[in-house]
């Protein structure tokens, strides 16, 4: 089976997910699968189901019933020696250093760290200080999260007129980015 | 003037306070992937940043041992930065309380450290270096905002951050009540070690408490809750030292004041022997059996008496054991009074 998200590697991997008994599931390939859990919108599922050791938990082996998957053995169906391409470290090497290679390890291998932090620290979300160069970044993002969810009240309060003009701040906020 | 010569606030119980912050250049390998070259690179773009911040450079590969060790021993630098064969070098401020060591577990590891009890104070401080160097630098950071600074270890992904206090404890030592209060301090997702960090035991009743959670905690949060739980301990502390009375207090006055009079007066003194008595005579300064002898002072005279600090001081980098067990005996008599 083809990826649903990017349809051209092989899905490697089942999400399913049912938050407040609404459910979706994807067949993924780790790639995507690594761009989503970045990009947070996993980080949403893993918050929804607190009761969970570990955020993977969630992920199953659509071909053959659930696995768990620890850090040390990484994901079903990933090649064993994919390299970072920026420091050319396997997660296999991490693994047994305990030492990540460079900053884009975390990117690349974003599944696997994702269990880890989380028994690290109990947490899978920063809350401290922003560097200079993504501080703006993160002010929009948490704008529009703020707008949006503003915009969503407006509607079904019927504020029509302060939800155009909300609608509009995000609409410029969203072009910006 | 260095850290360990200024009085600070609660210092019957707490000896320093210490904030380090963990920083990586973003493209560039973390340092168990970098060669000499690119490290080499990196001190150069780093150090030029805070040489412009009034910082001056010590070449960690071209120092004596013993002076390398001595930078230990006061705290500028951690034991295992000695021991890198990688490019690394230390910057330090003029006073000496803010530190930055290049090419260590991290690209950079800043760190203030202050006497006493000052969270608030050393946080600032670090804060201050942070911000010195990220007007320059891009740091590696997780984009999607979820790990904050990435670092070479997964522990300390988030704020990077390790806030900790060195505290003088004998009271809870003597009372057996270490392993609960640690126990209890792993609760509260913090941890308790001997003085020299990772891996080393507690030397002359010295621990030091620090956060162990560095992620989805802010600076403040860590700040906070150190603060907190120093400010309980030290009650614990001061508790139990005022419970002790009656045939107890006069037994432990005796003690003091014999380990004062050794001191004084011993033509050599060994290191554990050394530390074993200056902790009596901290616990009696303390407690107030010992007025005329500043708290600071003591603290000033244990790093003077380490081995590399005094080596350095008698100019014998190579001393053997008994030379540098009889330097420190004359150390101690000419501070403590009695030449």
């Amino acid at each position: 089976m083809l990826c649903e998200k990017c349809k051209k590697k092989k899905a490697t991997l089942y999400y399913n997910e049912s938050i407040n008994g609404k459910r979706r599931s994807f067949h993924l390939c780790n790639d995507c699968a690594a761009a989503m859990e970045t990009s947070g919108e996993l980080e949403d599922m893993c918050m929804a189901f607190p009761h969970f050791d570990t955020p993977l938990n969630l992920w199953e082996d659509g071909y053959g019933g659930a696995v768990v998957i620890t850090a040390a053995q990484g994901l079903a169906g990933e090649t064993p020696d994919r390299a970072c391409p920026l420091c050319g470290a396997t997660f296999a090497e991490i693994s047994s250093t305990g030492k990540v290679g460079c900053s884009k390890c975390y990117e690349v291998f974003a599944p696997r760290f994702l269990p880890l932090v989380r028994s690290l620290h109990g947490h899978n979300t920063h809350t401290g200080l922003i560097p200079r160069i993504h501080r703006e970044r993160a002010e929009r993002l948490a704008r529009i999260s703020k707008l949006k969810e503003q915009l969503k009240e407006a509607v079904s309060t019927e504020a029509y007129e302060q939800a155009a003009v909300l609608r509009d701040e995000l609409r410029r906020l969203e072009a910006n980015g | 003037m260095p850290w360990y010569h200024t009085p600070g606030k609660e210092q019957d119980v707490v000896v320093s306070t210490r904030v380090r912050l963990a920083r990586n250049i973003d493209l560039y390998p973390f340092v168990s992937r970098l060669d000499a070259t690119t490290a080499e690179e990196l001190i150069t773009k780093i150090g030029a940043v805070l040489e412009e911040g009034g910082f001056v450079k010590t070449d960690f590969q071209s120092i004596p041992r013993t002076l390398a060790y001595s930078y230990v021993e006061k705290h500028y630098v951690s034991p295992g930065f000695v021991k890198i064969s990688l490019p690394h070098a230390l910057y330090l401020n003029e006073p000496c309380n803010l530190s930055v060591m290049l090419c260590e577990e991290d690209h950079i590891r800043l760190q203030c450290i202050l006497p006493g009890l000052s969270l608030s104070e050393a946080w600032e401080g670090a804060r201050r270096v942070d911000e010195l160097l990220d007007e320059s630098l891009d740091f590696a950071y997780d984009k999607g905002g979820r790990w904050g600074y990435l670092t070479h270890c997964p522990t300390n992904l988030g704020t990077a951050m390790r806030a900790s206090v060195m505290m003088f404890l004998p009271a809870l030592t003597s009372a057996g009540q270490m392993d609960e209060l640690s126990a209890q301090l792993a609760l509260a997702g913090m941890t308790i070690r001997g003085m020299w960090g990772e891996g080393s035991g507690a030397t002359g009743c010295l621990y030091q408490i620090s956060n162990r959670m560095t992620l989805g905690i802010t600076e403040k949060e860590i700040v906070d809750g150190i603060h907190e739980a120093v400010h309980a301990i030290c009650e614990q502390e001061r508790k139990l030292r005022a419970s002790i009375k009656g045939q107890a207090l006069d037994q432990m006055t005796d003690k003091i004041y014999r380990s004062l009079g050794i001191l004084k007066y011993a033509r050599t003194l060994p290191l554990k022997e050394f530390t074993s008595l200056l902790s009596d005579v901290r616990l009696g300064v303390a407690m107030g059996l010992l007025p005329g002898i500043q708290i600071h002072d003591l603290t000033t005279l244990f790093i003077d008496a380490m081995p590399a600090t005094l080596s350095l001081a008698s100019n014998a980098t190579q001393a053997s054991d008994r030379e540098t067990d009889f330097a420190r005996g004359v150390l101690v008599r000419s501070r403590l009074g009695e030449k």
